[in-house]
């Protein structure tokens, strides 16, 4: 999960700790994702223990997250209620709740992260009159889009993650020439995804922080904008491709592709152009170097022990290894950081020779590099549906790897 | 009086979401959804074991056969109910049914025939997303 989100995990739980209202409590969690794993860290290290996280999806059930089993939603009916707290990291905090409500849970319910400011489950004269002045608050900053574009379509990205970014440069000249698009411009939230945007040539783009987004995209959907398009699998709330999945296998990439812009299952992805050459060549031992990628955003992390053991076996082999990090995230033990710009990292992997990393949107950024590309999946399903990890995120061209309990790595 | 009256489908809305599982509102075109709507709507008597509301200003035919699960509403409560969607998520078991030219939808996947039709309604009815 992004660092932002992350802080604001770290100070919300601070806060309910500080408010004694995990004592004596049995915790559960709901939702397994990356961010629930978090969580569910940060409680153990302050030496709480998680009675169990809740989730929907009945492949999960009966399988663990560091000794932290995973029950279906109606498990929490069995806890004596007012003993209870129920922890929620997840996007899908108000139908969350919800449901807990309707199975006729009345205990605590606690939102850690707020990660979805679209959703308030109440029709409330109140709530209705505070949604009011946002969707207000986002017709201002779109009036100010339009002023700095002005004639300009407008293409507003609700979520900031590099996999989305890509797929959406990878075919959006597609539906540009379809819908007869003329002069555009690409809002994103992050510097990190406005470089992606930038590896597909001279776009104009704009960064906004996720609030601004947020409301922005609630203002052209509230007044029906003819001159704005959200290109997103998922978001915001209106978006029903994911329902898909319910009936069908369908990668992510087909997702966008076919969901998304509309385009036949056969459009060949555009690819990236402005590629530079990495600044930072005598660091790199060529061919014999690793570039380890063990952090994403949505998919659940990988143990430890297999990175270690990963990098052991490189190390003994004479491979310099490197981690890619950004902010504050730490270097696998027995290898050095390494910082590199997007416009660079193809040129920094190609020149290394190895790229090893768990599957997240950093993959997508160097599907194209030629050198030898590993991605790992955690063994687990994605968000409700029966599909594993790879089903979904499977690169062509590359080792694709699920990562099992026990996995032994071997250099071929 | 009239504020009563302008606010009835926000009461009616509180207590179809009490009282169903789902609701779809179907909106578009005159030529498209009649049929749309017969064809939604005797999927879901046939198969579904939730309860399900089907709102739209347009008759369909044998409309009679779905008294259960199909209601028409007033033109200016479809709008009141889209405005109110497209304000915030107030729900995730209400859905307007129509394509959008804002963003991407699962009527794309019929288009370009990664799913049939019958399946876009099974998706629809019993997808849930909730990661």
């Amino acid at each position: 999960m992004d660092q932002l989100h992350l802080q604001e995990m770290k100070e919300n739980l601070e806060r309910l700790v500080q408010d004694g209202q995990l004592q004596g409590k049995k915790i559960y969690l709901f939702g397994h994702c990356n961010a629930t794993e978090e969580l569910a860290d940060l409680l153990l290290k302050q030496n709480y223990s998680v009675t169990a996280i809740l989730d929907n999806n009945q492949a999960k059930h009966g399988s663990y997250y560091r000794k932290i089993i995973i029950v279906p939603p109606q498990d929490i009916l069995k806890e004596t209620q007012g003993e209870s707290i129920v922890c929620i990291a997840a996007r899908a905090y108000a139908a969350m709740v919800e449901q807990l409500n309707r199975l006729g849970y009345t205990g605590i319910i606690r939102k850690i992260v707020d990660y979805n400011s679209y959703a308030e489950y109440s029709l409330s004269a109140d709530t209705i009159a505070r949604k009011q002045e946002r969707v207000k608050r986002g017709m201002v900053k779109l009036r100010e889009i339009r002023k700095s574009y002005p004639g300009y379509f407008k293409f507003l990205c609700p979520f900031s993650a590099l996999g989305d970014i890509y797929f959406t440069m990878s075919y959006l000249p597609y539906f540009i020439q379809n819908r007869k698009i003329g002069r555009w411009m690409i809002a994103v939230i992050g510097n990190a995804c406005a470089k992606v945007v930038k590896l597909f040539g001279d776009v104009l783009v704009m960064v906004l922080s996720q609030k601004d987004m947020d409301e922005a995209i609630q203002a052209a959907l509230f007044t029906n904008a003819a001159d704005v398009f959200i290109p997103h699998q998922d978001r915001p709330y209106v978006v029903n491709l994911s329902k898909a999945l319910y009936i069908k296998q369908i990668s992510l990439e087909k997702i966008y592709c076919c969901g998304v812009f509309g385009l036949s299952e056969s459009t060949k992805p555009f690819k990236p152009v402005n590629l530079r050459v990495f600044q930072g060549k005598e660091q790199i031992k060529p061919g014999k170097t690793v570039i380890f990628s063990p952090y994403a955003k949505s998919v659940t992390a990988l143990k430890g022990e297999f990175w270690e053991r990963v990098v052991d076996e490189y190390l003994r082999h004479g491979y310099l290894c490197y981690t890619n990090v950004v902010q504050n995230e730490v270097p696998l033990p027995g290898t050095l950081p390494i910082c590199p710009d997007i416009l660079e990292i193809q040129s920094l992997v190609e020149l290394a020779g190895v790229f090893i990393g768990i599957r997240s949107g950093l993959c997508d950024v160097i599907r194209e590099a030629d050198c030898r590309k590993i991605a790992l999946y955690p063994d687990y399903c994605y968000c409700d549906t029966k599909w594993k990890a790879i089903d979904m995120y499977h690169i062509e061209g590359w080792e694709n790897i699920v990562v099992g309990e026990e996995v032994s790595w071997t250099i071929n | 009086m009239v504020q009563k009256n302008k606010m009835q489908y926000l009461e009616n809305l509180k207590s179809d979401l009490q009282k169903y599982d789902k609701i779809f509102l179907v909106l578009g075109e005159e030529k498209t959804v009649p049929p749309f709507l017969t064809a939604f709507c005797s999927v879901i008597l046939a198969e579904s074991k939730e309860k399900v509301l089907v709102l739209s200003v347009f008759h369909m035919e044998n409309e009679e056969e779905y008294l259960a699960i199909f209601r028409k509403i007033t033109g200016k409560d479809a709008l009141n109910l889209s405005r109110l969607y497209r304000m915030y998520e107030f729900s995730d078991r209400f859905f307007i049914l129509s394509p959008d030219k804002t963003f991407g939808g699962i009527f794309n996947f019929l288009e370009t025939g990664l799913l049939d039709r019958g399946e876009v309604f099974r998706a629809l009815l019993y997808g849930k997303i909730n990661g």
